[in-house]
């Protein structure tokens, strides 16, 4: 049943295709098979996590080189679920690799399969570490930002790092087979500069229409300023008003 | 219903069509051959699309070899004699000798031909090597292989080697000087 569900949700990116189609007229069989178990394993690992949190799951995409599991909920949501979600993928990756490990050592696995295994283990792993826009790295970085600044100042602070490292991965990295890669990268880095206005938005709103059981307390003096996982009461000549009165 | 009977039944008039005009055509000779010979006698060729592609176009996976193999086995192919076995070469090899690949390519078959345990591997330079008399085989199918990377162990001291390109035997002399 929950398998099902989740194939349901399970969507495969048109350019895959392309690149299944690539592997098989250059006989790299057992390599697809196996960056995409190692993909769907990253993915499993964030889907459970957050079905403990009971985060409501929108879909699954498999891309050429990676997977991506997006939810349709709230964007204020726990910091501490949000960094557990995000660090369950690799986690997951990281047990399936000792299982492998475990694997190679009792001989069920050969030397070939197990250096394939750990070389594309280490890479996605490595990958899904950096901060770039839609990756781990970037959600870990933006989590640890709300910490410390306000929501619209710790949006501003990851792209502009996340542009910075995009730069460096293109210099660095240049290959046609990145070609696709990195056109991703840059479509999902302009997306998030041209929604800002709306996220923020988004942001002021479900702050004002949900009420948190968030305990800390902040005043700031304009509602753009609010901050994730506190209360926050804005004071504008003399006179409070708590978020959920903003627009009564 | 959710299945249109009608349409099933053209289904199967087109496939018996098809079917029959296929077999008066393949009484004609020439057309057999031309068949035989584009349809079963050739295949893919994996490791010369991926030299292309990667000389080329680079890497096809991100990331592939990210991080640098340890080169544990690592030697030319040695041996002490050679002599003339069925259209290919027999080489006479130290007892239980490793064999190395003498050129990278791709395990295309790995089981037995004339009674002999062979291994073969589609090279870059489109050619079939066929290695013949093992004891042990190191490697399984669609394996990429790299240059002098271990093959498996020879059974007793010879070992057999034939080159195919295209199906066609090629002279041994010009590979193994």
């Amino acid at each position: 049943m929950i398998i099902k569900r989740l194939l349901n949700k399970l969507e495969i990116n048109k350019y895959s295709y392309i690149l299944l189609f690539i592997s098989l007229l250059t006989g790299l069989f057992k390599e697809i098979v196996i960056v995409y178990i190692i993909v769907i394993i990253h993915e499993i690992g964030h889907v459970f996590v957050s079905k403990i949190f009971r985060w409501k799951l929108k879909k699954i995409v498999l891309y050429p080189f990676g997977g991506m599991s997006i939810y349709d909920d709230l964007i204020d949501k726990d910091l501490k679920e949000e960094f557990l979600v995000t660090i369950s993928g690799p986690l997951f990756q990281i047990l399936f690799f000792l299982l492998i490990n475990y694997l190679y050592k009792n001989y069920y696995l050969n030397y070939n399969d197990y250096i394939i295994f750990k070389n594309y283990h280490y890479s996605i792993l490595i990958f899904n570490i950096l901060p770039l826009i839609p990756l781990d790295g970037s959600k870990t970085l933006n989590i640890f930002l709300n910490k410390i600044f306000n929501f619209r100042i710790s949006y501003d602070l990851t792209n502009i790092i996340c542009t910075i490292f995009l730069l460096l991965f293109v210099i660095n990295n240049f290959n046609y087979s990145y070609l696709l890669l990195i056109t991703f990268l840059l479509y999902e880095l302009i997306n998030i500069y041209k929604n800002k206005k709306y996220i923020i938005n988004k942001f002021i709103l479900e702050k004002s229409l949900y009420r948190s059981n968030y305990k800390k307390y902040k005043t700031i003096f304009d509602k753009k300023n609010m901050y994730r996982n506190k209360k926050n009461i804005i004071k504008n000549k003399d006179i409070f008003i708590s978020e959920n009165h903003l627009f009564r | 219903m959710i299945y249109n009977l009608k349409i099933i039944i053209i289904k199967i008039l087109i496939v018996l069509v098809l079917f029959i005009s296929f077999s008066f055509l393949i009484k004609n000779e020439d057309i057999y051959n031309y068949i035989y010979k584009n349809v079963f006698d050739t295949n893919i060729k994996f490791a010369k699309n991926k030299y292309l592609y990667n000389k080329y176009l680079g890497n096809v996976l991100a990331f592939d070899n990210y991080i640098k193999e340890e080169k544990v086995f690592n030697e030319t192919l040695e041996y002490t004699a050679k002599s003339n076995y069925n259209k290919g070469v027999k080489l006479t090899v130290k007892n239980n000798y490793l064999v190395p690949a003498i050129k990278e390519g791709i395990v295309v078959f790995i089981g037995k031909k004339d009674g002999l345990n062979t291994i073969i591997v589609e090279q870059s330079d489109s050619i079939d090597t066929v290695y013949q008399n093992f004891s042990n085989i190191n490697v399984s199918l669609y394996d990429y292989v790299k240059d002098n990377q271990i093959l498996g162990e020879v059974k007793n001291n010879s070992l057999y080697l034939t080159f195919k390109k295209d199906g066609v035997e090629v002279d041994y002399k010009k590979i193994i000087k």
